[in-house]
């Protein structure tokens, strides 16, 4: 009898620690697999929490397809399908539908901000050596070189015909003022296709995608990097939900000659930085949309940041460059948790 | 002898209940417990190494056999002293990751595109107050 009780009262306990484990695993929140690497050009992190115990898999599966991208949309690296189809010598040219789909966007997009976002600028911007990461590429052109290849510049020089594509007047698609927020998009799908009710963000340098909410149910936080602090300091914060937060400043690429600084992001029509604002961050319900106003909005400037944030519903903050902080209304409604 | 019919007297049923909170009190800590401080660096995605900040030291880092950068550590925190891509001082441009300085809160990266070297710190006590960044890349 003793026994016998000795082992019933081993069993009784063990089944009331594990009753206990159990509840102590399921309060738990859930547990994000976070990975980071740079690919895509870019520093990506992922953080992703599924119900399905395949986290890893999914965000595996987010890598391999950022290289898949890259193979698709880097304009300057042979082979790719960008590539090809900036060398097709105005043929026209039967082209990847992912790639066709970001095109039509970007063209699209160029229409409506009246060529101040214009995804052909790729001559000028390997002229001013910011196709690369190379600093040592990094030029001032002069104006000549800059007058010359503003010939081959212009949204108006992209033809669709079906899923053909036909660049006229030597111009080059760059489309890196839309890719990353593509490919935020992408990832995003990628992760609801697995779970609907999975959460986390995808961050694709800089421009953010959220999965869903923090342990399902708290926004994340989100600082906004100060285009003249340190690369870990922020200027504010946001708190997401959902949608798509993407970044465009003066501060990564940029060369400064006789004290005045040349950005990245250059305006179609002179072919120079517009000098408007530091940075402008914005909020959107996708990727694209947010990266491509961004761009969009540094060239613009303040006249035309406050109009598109309303035509396009997004929430804006841009920094001037006297450094005063600009916010729209919509802005407002992601200041607080 | 016992004589006692019932499998558990009183006292059984507090041991069970006593043990098993117990465990259920040591299995949350050590979840919650932190881990050691230490940086992580990734080349290329992959883990390079994972190094200790809990001493002052230098550590340099390779991709095979070519230098892509050195990194110094003090306790809880670390930093990039020297990056094959920090080269144009005199035009301020691309010092990233040296310019990033010392990193000793937790969410902090070092990142070198060029190099393909991210670095990130776990197991420190202070924290950022934010989950992740935008920026302008």
């Amino acid at each position: 009898m003793q026994k016998i009780r000795v082992v019933v009262l081993s069993i009784f306990t063990l089944a009331v620690a594990a009753i206990v484990v159990f509840v102590v695993i399921a309060k738990r929140p859930p547990q994000y697999y976070v990975r980071r690497g740079i690919v895509f050009g870019t520093n990506v992190k992922i953080a992703y929490a599924t119900r399905k115990k395949n986290a890893k898999f999914v965000v595996d599966a987010m890598f391999d397809e950022l290289r898949k991208l890259n193979g698709i949309f880097n304009p300057y690296e042979p082979g790719t399908d960008l590539y090809k189809l900036n060398h097709s010598n105005g043929k026209w040219m039967k082209v990847n539908s992912q790639l066709l789909s970001v095109l039509k966007y970007s063209i699209n997009f160029a229409k409506e901000t009246g060529g101040e976002f214009d995804p052909t600028l790729g001559k000028i911007i390997a002229l001013w050596g910011f196709n690369t990461d190379d600093p040592r590429k990094w030029r001032v052109p002069t104006p000549a070189e800059i007058s010359d290849a503003l010939k081959h510049v212009g949204y108006t020089n992209v033809e669709f015909k079906g899923n053909e594509v036909r660049l006229l007047n030597g111009v080059w698609v760059d489309l890196e003022g839309i890719v990353k927020g593509y490919a935020v998009d992408a990832l995003l799908a990628m992760a609801k296709a697995n779970d609907e009710k999975s959460t986390g963000y995808v961050d694709v340098g800089g421009d953010i995608g959220i999965i869903g909410p923090k342990y399902g149910k708290q926004p994340w936080k989100i600082s906004i990097q100060n285009p003249r602090g340190m690369p870990n300091s922020g200027i504010s914060y946001v708190y997401l939900y959902k949608g798509s937060i993407a970044t465009s400043g003066d501060h990564e690429k940029y060369v400064i000659v006789n004290g005045k600084r040349y950005y990245h992001t250059l305006n179609p029509k002179t072919g120079y930085p517009s000098d408007y604002f530091k940075s402008v961050t914005a909020i959107s319900r996708d990727g694209m949309l947010s990266n491509a106003f961004d761009m969009a909005a540094m060239v613009g400037g303040p006249s035309k940041i406050e109009k598109w944030a309303s035509e396009f519903g997004v929430a804006y903050m841009a920094v001037n460059e006297n450094g005063k902080i600009l916010t729209n209304s919509l802005w407002k409604d992601y200041e607080n948790p | 002898m016992n004589t006692n019919p019932k499998l558990f007297s009183k006292r059984d049923l507090f041991i069970i209940l006593v043990l098993a909170i117990g465990l259920g009190i040591w299995i949350g800590l050590k979840q919650l417990s932190p881990a050691a401080a230490r940086a992580v660096v990734l080349v290329d995605g992959k883990v390079y190494k994972v190094i200790p900040l809990n001493k002052d030291a230098y550590y340099k880092i390779y991709r095979g056999k070519t230098y892509l950068m050195t990194v110094q550590t003090k306790p809880g925190a670390i930093r990039a002293t020297y990056s094959t891509n920090w080269i144009f001082p005199e035009t301020e441009t691309n010092q990233v990751s040296v310019a990033t300085g010392w990193i000793s809160k937790q969410g902090e990266t070092i990142i070198s595109i060029p190099n393909r070297i991210v670095i990130y710190t776990e197991g420190l006590k202070k924290k950022t107050l934010y989950d992740v960044m935008t920026f302008q890349n």
